[in-house]
């Protein structure tokens, strides 16, 4: 993909001066991989929102309420602790795990009977996230101050550890997600209504609750691992495009999924240049613009719904 | 012909039967009208008939064929459920609450057709709210917004439409209008209806037979007339009632009495004469 590009924009470049070897480096090796990856991060909470909103049928709800995020940073801090952060992909590898295994322990949790029932689960998740967060008090306050630096970067969201390889592989695994929320976008619209009313309009409301559970959980922890715990976006963009474009899922989960991606890029790329040269916590800035946007668009609207 | 079987029906939610030996048969194009206490039983039947809850005995099949074997969305074709207020926490239009009533007739990719669109529009000048299609549905009053869930029912195109208190919002000219839709529908297309509701007097009007619980069990069923007596009824709710004929249908009427005694009793009781 990377290569393409690297061509296409050679071709482009062609009419005007060509690129030194050190700008050919900084746009494709270190700018470009940035940008595809803060793109593919900010999509898949943005989906992972919408999902979960829907699912949990709560507005509050994002790809954050069932634990995790909580989960994945245990992982993360525990891997940065043991010092693996020199092993390429160990801390993604060691958050992920954590993810994974929350997911678990949190559906393991809810499960009554065959059914997964919205409540519950909610419940789990914020006791999980309550569990979580005591032990990553205690992980900080056990941890030394360098250690410290890059615990704090990473669970306020940070996206400088891009490359290509991880933005190729996600990027595929997101279009997968993609795909299969997206077969389910009707069915979605008819949950948000009821779960009982799903049923009477002929659907398998736990089978599609199952499914779409997982595959959001599995895209949340993919970008939680990727770029850390950043905030707001997962919760926000939804909110941002049903205000925009209405309630209909079959137009909600691109719109929001392009949305989220742009909005992601933009805010890292103010991160980065905002105290340049050092670079802010992305998460910062998501909560920075996102929130008096939001505020507007509430008072604009007067309400949520 | 029959369309619904209901046989020795039990459900139990924990250790206590709900439902204890429910029987009754629907004929296609029947309107059944489901009444009885608080707590006796009405919304779980309505459940078992949709397949949300299933019977712990005996079984409710359609057509012919058990309820359990029934696809979903198989059985979103043949029975539609006009439910009680429900909350949606993200706003749609009415036109698009209307159109997923589509939604059993469609792939899982597809999009809804011209031919959607026609039953979704005929559906929705039927239930008298075309005029606000496009407004957001939860800015609408009660009982419009029944109205609402009435149409997305009628879209589905079901042999089966079950209203669980679906009247219980509207005033009296959207209560009678939609007993004279449903009716009417039932005429022309030979839908089968049943309804539970609280509303002696409008089920008595417009129902075929009725079926009255008491308890879980069925205390009594058949012809408005045949159920809905004084003694039945005062035996039932615990409450004086005087039953006479409705002047214009001849059907039963019932007047709560409250703490009034009916004057001269005996001649008033005499007028009432429901046993035909």
């Amino acid at each position: 993909m990377l290569s393409f590009l690297k061509r296409f924009f050679y071709g482009w470049q062609d009419a005007g001066t060509a690129l030194t070897d050190t700008e050919s480096t900084i746009i494709f090796s270190i700018r470009l991989p940035r940008i595809i990856f803060a793109a593919i991060v900010g999509a898949a909470l943005s989906m992972a929102g919408v999902v979960f909103q829907a699912l949990l049928r709560n507005p509050l709800a994002d790809p954050y309420i069932l634990g995790i995020s909580g989960g994945s940073a245990v992982g993360a801090i525990v891997g940065i602790m043991a010092g693996i952060s020199i092993i390429p992909f160990a801390v993604p590898a060691a958050a992920f795990l954590g993810a994974i295994l929350t997911i678990i322990v949190v559906f393991g949790i809810a499960e009554t009977g065959h059914t997964l029932p919205s409540n519950i689960l909610l419940l789990a998740g914020v006791v999980v996230n309550a569990f979580f967060s005591a032990v990553i008090m205690f992980l900080i306050s056990i941890s030394s101050s360098m250690e410290l630096h890059s615990i704090m970067f990473w669970l306020m969201g940070d996206l400088s550890l891009a490359s290509g390889g991880e933005s190729l592989l996600s990027s595929l695994f997101l279009l997968l997600a993609f795909v299969i929320i997206y077969a389910y976008a009707r069915c979605l619209n008819l949950v948000v209504t009821g779960e009982e009313v799903a049923l009477q309009l002929g659907e398998d409301v736990e089978r599609t609750k199952r499914i779409l559970l997982v595959v959001a959980s599995l895209i949340t922890a993919a970008a939680v691992s990727l770029g850390g715990i950043i905030g707001f976006v997962g919760l926000m963009v939804p909110h941002m495009v049903r205000m925009m474009f209405g309630s209909d899922h079959r137009l909600l989960i691109p719109a929001a999924t392009l949305l989220g991606a742009t909005f992601l890029v933009f805010a890292d790329t103010v991160a980065r240049t905002i105290m340049a040269p050092s670079e802010l916590p992305v998460g910062v800035i998501t909560a920075i613009c996102g929130a008096p946007y939001f505020i507007y668009l509430l008072r604009k609207r007067g309400h949520l719904s | 012909m029959t369309i619904l079987q209901v046989q020795d029906v039990g459900f139990r939610y924990s250790a206590q039967w709900v439902l204890k030996d429910i029987s009754f048969d629907v004929g296609k194009g029947e309107i059944i009208g489901i009444i009885g206490p608080n707590g006796s039983g009405k919304t779980t039947l309505l459940k078992l008939l949709d397949g949300i809850l299933f019977p712990q005995e005996g079984d409710v099949r359609i057509q012919g064929t058990s309820i359990r074997r029934i696809k979903r969305q198989v059985l979103a074709r043949l029975v539609a459920v006009v439910p009680q207020e429900t909350y949606m926490i993200f706003p749609f239009r009415v036109a698009e609450v209307v159109l997923m009533g589509r939604s059993p007739h469609l792939g899982r990719l597809v999009f809804e057709g011209k031919r959607d669109y026609q039953i979704a529009i005929n559906a929705m000048e039927k239930t008298d709210i075309i005029s606000f299609a496009d407004r957001k549905v939860h800015q609408l009053s009660g009982g419009e917004r029944q109205r609402v869930w009435i149409a997305r029912a009628l879209a589905q195109e079901p042999q089966i439409i079950l209203l669980d208190e679906s009247t219980a919002f509207l005033d009296i000219r959207h209560q009678v209008g939609f007993f004279e839709l449903i009716k009417s529908i039932n005429k022309q297309e030979g839908l089968t209806v049943i309804v539970v509701t609280h509303d002696i007097n409008l089920a008595a009007q417009y129902v075929d037979r009725i079926i009255l619980l008491r308890e879980g069990k069925i205390y009594e069923m058949g012809e408005p007339e045949k159920v809905i007596t004084e003694s039945n009824i005062a035996h039932i709710y615990e409450t004086g009632v005087l039953v006479d004929k409705n002047p214009v249908s001849g059907r039963p009427r019932v007047t709560l009495l409250g703490s009034h005694p009916p004057e001269g009793g005996s001649r008033l009781k005499s007028g009432a004469a429901p046993q035909l």
